[in-house]
């Protein structure tokens, strides 16, 4: 059976710098690899976790799959139709997105009414008259008073506004939504019913949902699956509990270590991890965490890792060469 | 019995905020030890940022400080000081952001180096050596060679243990951090509260952590204070705090919290919002959205009362919590 | 638990006996009339009375501007004429009212036509970026290198003298300072997430422009445009002065203090007049234009 959707060897380069002057220099036109041959699969109804450190790549992932971005090879694959920037209206409106700064992601000249409304009105949703009503489900679905309609969003907390851009996301009544750091801008308190919300609307509407964050606390509540990004390619992806609770990826250890955790002590002058990630202009031959990978071995410059799945259960990948065996003491 | 390292008596904050009055910190008191690490917890509006930046007079245009601080410089006992007094002399401070905290117009040595040189009156190449002794002190590689660097070539890690060399370059015994590790990654934030934990070690040095991360906040502080609408609402050893809270927004905070290892609950949010400043109340200012709200809450003036020795709470009914 | 138990309502009044809205911040509850600030109504009220004055000339002019009485020239102000006679014999006071209906409206047309070019070019600079904000940019570029009035003069002479050319030759040159701006803010805004939230609703370019990219970046415009309707009337009457601007015998302020500059010393009134007259409208639209900064700014 297709899954959902599917990324498949997905690269997106940007230009920086000019590639005339490269050229002229004999060198290979100044391209960063945001994102690296990454390849994974959502089903239906799934929530998946994109989980990375900043720059790694995981929210140009999302901007491809929802065509902000141009797609340099591969493809992302809706039901096995490959989509491109240029998409038919039916076809935009199955993957919609909410944004990080509620600072920024609704129109300040509009109300919320209006938000809402024009996506009703030019994808004809619903009839003309009634989208008033509409636009008030839309708040009861986001657990926002109908009041709200008439508010410019300066008159609203960062709560409120997050709340309705995953009202306007659902406005074109999506089946995959894409969550880009949807919480990070907000207190806690603010953050755990919004975090709710997209585990009832996963469960009511039957939503499938790409959640990308850095907070690995976040992504253990909102997702069953999780994927791990370095530096623009996966390297472990698995169901949330295993990959929790057996990482097997070096990388993902470290990741695991270094999140602060409940009734844990730090202790003085250790840490997780060491050293910076290497420039994305510069990486590391073979595998691209070898820098700062404790087990790091030969084979490890040599050769970069593919995802590899485990022999008991295919749902666990992971792109180390000894990420099901044990390397060389 | 040791005195204390710094004593806050008091602490009000008022500004104008479009022509009304305000008081964001309002009758905030704490002490703190020689070498004793205490968080500051609250979301935002609670008043925790600007009650550390009061401590060195870091106040925005128009806002007054009132109340008793005391601090111990020369290992007496705790003194009154003019914030003016512990600049680069005793208390220094660190910023969520260091791309803004740093100066982009001075090397990164020249600015670790000012210090000394201003304040303990260095020679340009004393000052120099102790940069790059500092540098080496906070984990920067190559030292030498960072030294000539400028902040915008470093990474954000680099620049944050930058910024705690400044701030170490005085000597302080007490070191204030503004949310130091918010914007920075988790492998980077774990580096720098493992460096944090070692200096306070080594150095013997007092530092008070302001975060709206509890687990960071769990991990690395001895005591707790939780702050909310301006005021302490409880205090007490961290571990405590968090394992069993006696103040019931304490109790929702932790309930809110998506913990690393994980629970298959519902997250509970705190339904409402924090009171505005300018409608602060005298009586308990969380009531009106606390499920454990008594009749005599909002009518009984805030005070924060000890339960024991290092505990104390502002919650006049936290038998209800405890019901629980 | 009970619903009404886990959802409390907030309070509704604040310690300071302050009313509050539904959100717990406290309503500003003076009318609109008092939150508009002083300095906006003593500005907007300046700028009213000239506007009236213009509307309502013939009503409170004494005289026909343009009739000529050689009898009674360079009169002192009597009761009859308010503030003498120039060197044709005309009422002075007549002609300084007469010529709002000509000062007012090409200053504001001055300003508007650039206005509206600047803030399209401008906002097609932005948009689409490429080769169309490389030619827009350069253009403006090779506007500026101009020494303004230079580029003024040349085009008054080319095409005559007169209102529409000293318009169009405003137009050409204003029109840079608003492209500016706007492509800045357009460049600005274009980033922000609402606007990629409209491409990822697959809105069209054209109504993204339109509904969420334009009304957000003409802010800064505006807060100009009427320092510069003060800059038109200005530069207006300077060219009048030069003997460019409106031929006689049309009253226009500058064409006035012209007039009665070699008069100074015996009728000083005759070119100072006027000139406080214009510095009377410049000062009126600064306030206004200071207060919907300031008020943008909020």
């Amino acid at each position: 059976m297709t899954a959902l959707l599917e990324v498949k060897n997905l690269t997106v380069n940007f230009r920086i710098g000019s590639a005339m002057a490269a050229r002229l220099r004999g060198q290979p036109p100044p391209d960063l690899k945001a994102v690296d041959n990454v390849s994974f699969e959502v089903e239906r109804s799934e929530s998946v976790g994109i989980v990375g450190e900043s720059g790694c790549g995981k929210s140009t992932i999302a901007k491809a799959i929802v065509g902000l971005v141009p797609i340099s090879a591969g493809s992302v694959e809706l039901e096995g139709q490959p989509l491109t920037e240029k998409r038919d209206q039916a076809t935009t409106r199955r993957i919609q997105m909410v944004f990080q700064d509620p600072g920024s992601s609704l129109n300040p000249s509009l109300t919320v009414e209006r938000t809402l409304a024009e996506l009703l009105t030019v994808h004809k949703i619903v009839p003309k008259k009634e989208v008033p009503e509409r636009c008030g489900e839309l708040m009861d679905l986001v657990e926002l008073p109908r009041s709200l309609l008439r508010a410019y969003p300066k008159r609203m907390s960062g709560g409120q506004r997050q709340r309705v851009g995953i009202a306007r996301a659902l406005a074109l009544n999506p089946e995959i939504l894409i969550a880009d750091e949807s919480v990070a801008a907000l207190d806690v308190s603010v953050q755990a019913p919004i975090l709710n919300l997209f585990n009832a609307l996963r469960r009511d509407l039957g939503l499938t949902v790409l959640f990308i964050s850095h907070d690995l606390a976040v992504v253990r509540h909102v997702s069953n699956r999780v994927v791990v990004v370095y530096l623009g390619t996966v390297m472990e992806d698995g169901p949330t509990e295993q990959v929790f609770n057996d990482p097997r990826h070096p990388y993902t250890r470290a990741l695991m270590a270094a999140a602060p955790k409940f009734g844990v002590k730090k202790e003085p002058g250790k840490s997780a991890l060491t050293g910076e990630p290497p420039s994305a202009l510069d990486l590391p031959s073979g595998c691209r965490f070898r820098t700062r990978c404790p087990l790091a071995q030969d084979i490890c410059a040599e050769k970069e890792p593919g995802l590899v799945e485990s022999e008991t259960d295919a749902e666990h990948l992971v792109a180390c060469h000894f990420g099901w065996t044990e390397p060389p003491a | 019995m040791s005195e204390h390292l710094l004593e806050v008596s008091d602490l009000r904050v008022t500004m104008q905020r479009r022509g009304l009055p305000i008081t964001p910190v309002d009758g905030v008191s704490l002490t703190l030890d020689r070498g004793e690490i205490l968080g500051i917890a609250g979301e935002s509006g609670s008043g925790k940022t600007l009650t550390l930046r009061s401590i060195l007079g870091l106040l925005p245009q128009g806002g007054v400080a009132e109340g008793d601080l005391r601090f111990s410089n020369d290992g007496g006992p705790p003194a009154p000081f003019v914030p003016t007094e512990v600049h680069g002399h005793g208390i220094s401070i660190i910023f969520q952001e260091p791309m803004t905290a740093l100066n982009p117009t001075m090397r990164v040595g020249d600015l670790i180096a000012e210090g000394p040189r201003i304040h303990q009156g260095m020679s340009k190449a004393d000052a120099r050596n102790k940069a790059i002794e500092l540098m080496r002190l906070v984990g920067v590689p190559t030292p030498e060679r960072r030294a000539r660097m400028w902040p915008h070539q470093l990474s954000g890690g680099l620049r944050q243990r930058v910024m705690i060399a400044t701030a170490l370059s005085t000597e302080p015994k007490l070191l204030l951090c503004d949310e130091p590790t918010t914007a920075l990654d988790v492998s980077v934030q774990d580096q720098i509260l493992g460096l944090l934990q070692e200096l306070r070690v080594r150095l013997e040095m007092a530092i008070i952590f302001v975060s709206h991360d509890i687990a960071v906040l769990g991990e690395l502080c001895d005591r707790l204070a939780i702050m909310y609408a301006g005021q302490i609402v409880e205090i007490g050893p961290a571990d405590e705090i968090i394992s069993e809270p006696k103040h019931p927004y304490t109790a929702a905070l932790m309930a809110s919290v998506p913990s690393f290892q994980g629970t298959s609950e519902d997250l509970q949010g705190i339904p409402g919002h924090p009171p505005d400043p300018a409608a602060f109340t005298s009586g308990c200012r969380f009531a009106p959205r606390c499920a454990f709200a008594q009749e005599d809450c909002e009518q009984t003036s805030y005070e924060l009362t000890s339960m024991s020795d290092d505990r104390a709470t502002a919650c006049i009914h936290p038998e209800m919590l405890a019901q629980t | 638990m009970t619903f009404d138990e886990y959802f409390p309502s907030p309070p509704d009044e604040g310690s300071s006996g302050q009313p509050l809205d539904p959100e717990g911040t406290p309503i500003d509850e003076r009318s609109i009339w008092r939150r508009i600030p002083t300095k906006a109504k003593i500005g907007g009220a300046i700028v009213l009375l000239y506007v009236l004055v213009a509307l309502f000339a013939p009503v409170i002019a004494t005289h026909d501007p343009i009739e000529i009485d050689p009898i009674t020239r360079l009169a002192s102000p009597t009761a009859e004429h308010i503030l003498g006679t120039d060197e044709l014999g005309r009422d002075i006071f007549s002609r300084i009212i007469y010529a709002t209906r000509v000062d007012l409206p090409l200053g504001f047309l001055g300003a508007f036509l650039p206005a509206l070019l600047g803030v399209a070019l401008g906002a097609m600079a932005g948009y689409y970026g490429g080769w169309v904000d490389s030619v827009i940019m350069r253009t403006s570029d090779i506007v500026q290198a101009f020494p303004a009035y230079i580029l003024i003069i040349a085009l008054v002479f080319a095409l005559g003298q007169g209102a529409s050319s000293i318009i169009f030759a405003f137009t050409i040159l204003g029109w840079v300072a608003y492209a500016r701006l706007v492509r800045s803010e357009v460049l600005r805004v274009r980033g922000l997430d609402y606007v990629h939230a409209a491409r990822v609703a697959g809105l069209s370019r054209f109504r993204i422009l339109r509904v969420h990219v334009f009304p957000n970046v003409i802010s800064q415009a505006l807060v100009y445009l009427p320092s510069d309707i003060v800059f038109a009337t200005l530069a207006l009457a300077a060219f009048s002065f030069l003997g460019l601007g409106i031929p006689p015998p049309t009253p226009e302020w500058g064409a006035m203090i012209a007039e009665g500059q070699p008069f100074i010393r015996t009728n000083w009134w005759f070119a100072t007049v006027p000139g406080l007259v214009i510095v009377g409208l410049g000062l009126g639209m600064s306030l206004v234009g200071e207060s919907a900064e300031e008020a943008l700014e909020r």
